[in-house]
C-alpha cells in the first residue's frame, strides 16, 4: 500500500489529479497543508469519483491545517476522514512506501 | 526508442529498487537538478536505481534544450551521462507525453516510453520512492 500527500491546493495545482490519475488500489491518500482545500473539490473530485470507489482508497485530510483554514467537512461530497498528526505518523508507519506531491 | 518496450516485466519488475519519480519541469525549480544529483550517487554507490519522469517531468528529456541563454546547465544533456555511472533504467510516462503534445521522437533516446499500467506497476513493485 502507497500512502500519498498531497499539499497543494487543487485550485492552483495540478499535484491531487496527478495523484488521483497514478493512485492504485488500496492505496491511501492524506491531503496536507494547502491540499486540504482538495477536501472541498467537489466538482473536481466528481470526475474521479466512480475510478475512486472502483479503486477502493481510502481518504483522509489533517485535521489541523483542515481546521485553521475554517473548513468543514460537510463541504465535500466524498467521505473523508479527519486525522490528527499522530494519526498521520501512524499511517505513514503502515504503509509500506509514501509518494508526496508537491 | 521504443525497440526495448516490448519486454514490460524487466522495466517495470522493481522490487528491491529505489524509485526516482521526477514530476517537475527543469530549471523553474532545483527539483530536477537534485533529483539527477540523488541518482548519480545511488549509481556511485551500486544501488540499484530506477528514474520515471511523469506528469511536467517528461519535459526534463525534451530535445534541443538551449540552455546558454540562461546560464544554466543543460539538463537533458546531464541525463544522457547517467548510463556512465550506472543509472540505465530511465522510464517515461506515455499518458504525460500525449497530454502535453510531445512525441518520442522529441525526447533524448535514453528513455523508454510505459503505458500507465506499467507505471502503477513500476510504483506498487519498488522498494522505496523517493518524489522530486
Amino acid at each position: 500500500m502507497i500512502l500519498h500527500t498531497v499539499n497543494k491546493s487543487p485550485y492552483a495545482n495540478q499535484c491531487l489529479v496527478d495523484c488521483l490519475t497514478t493512485a492504485a488500489t488500496g492505496d491511501t491518500i492524506i491531503l496536507i497543508e494547502d491540499g486540504v482545500y482538495g477536501a472541498t473539490a467537489g466538482p473536481l473530485f466528481d470526475k474521479s469519483l466512480p475510478q475512486l470507489s472502483e479503486l477502493d482508497i481510502k481518504l483522509y485530510v489533517l485535521r489541523p491545517d483542515f481546521e485553521a483554514r475554517g473548513l468543514h467537512l460537510g463541504q465535500s461530497v466524498l467521505h473523508f476522514s479527519l486525522v490528527d498528526d499522530h494519526r498521520f505518523v501512524e499511517l505513514v508507519l503502515e504503509a509500506d512506501k509514501v509518494l508526496s506531491w508537491y | 526508442m521504443n525497440d526495448n518496450v516490448t519486454d514490460n516485466t524487466s522495466a517495470t519488475d522493481g522490487s528491491k529498487r529505489i524509485l526516482l519519480v521526477c514530476r517537475h519541469a527543469p530549471y523553474g525549480t532545483s527539483l530536477a537538478r537534485e533529483s539527477i544529483e540523488t541518482a548519480l550517487a545511488a549509481g556511485a554507490l551500486g544501488v540499484d536505481i530506477t528514474l520515471l519522469f511523469i506528469n511536467d517531468g517528461v519535459w526534463q528529456l525534451y530535445n534541443h534544450q538551449q540552455v546558454s541563454v540562461i546560464a544554466a546547465k543543460n539538463h537533458g544533456a546531464m541525463l544522457s551521462a547517467l548510463p556512465l555511472y550506472g543509472v540505465e533504467r530511465l522510464l517515461v510516462d506515455e499518458k504525460s507525453l500525449s497530454e502535453r503534445g510531445i512525441k518520442a521522437s522529441n525526447l533524448t533516446d535514453i528513455a523508454e516510453v510505459i503505458d500507465k499500467d506499467q507505471v502503477k506497476h513500476l510504483l506498487a513493485n519498488c522498494k522505496v520512492i523517493l518524489s522530486f
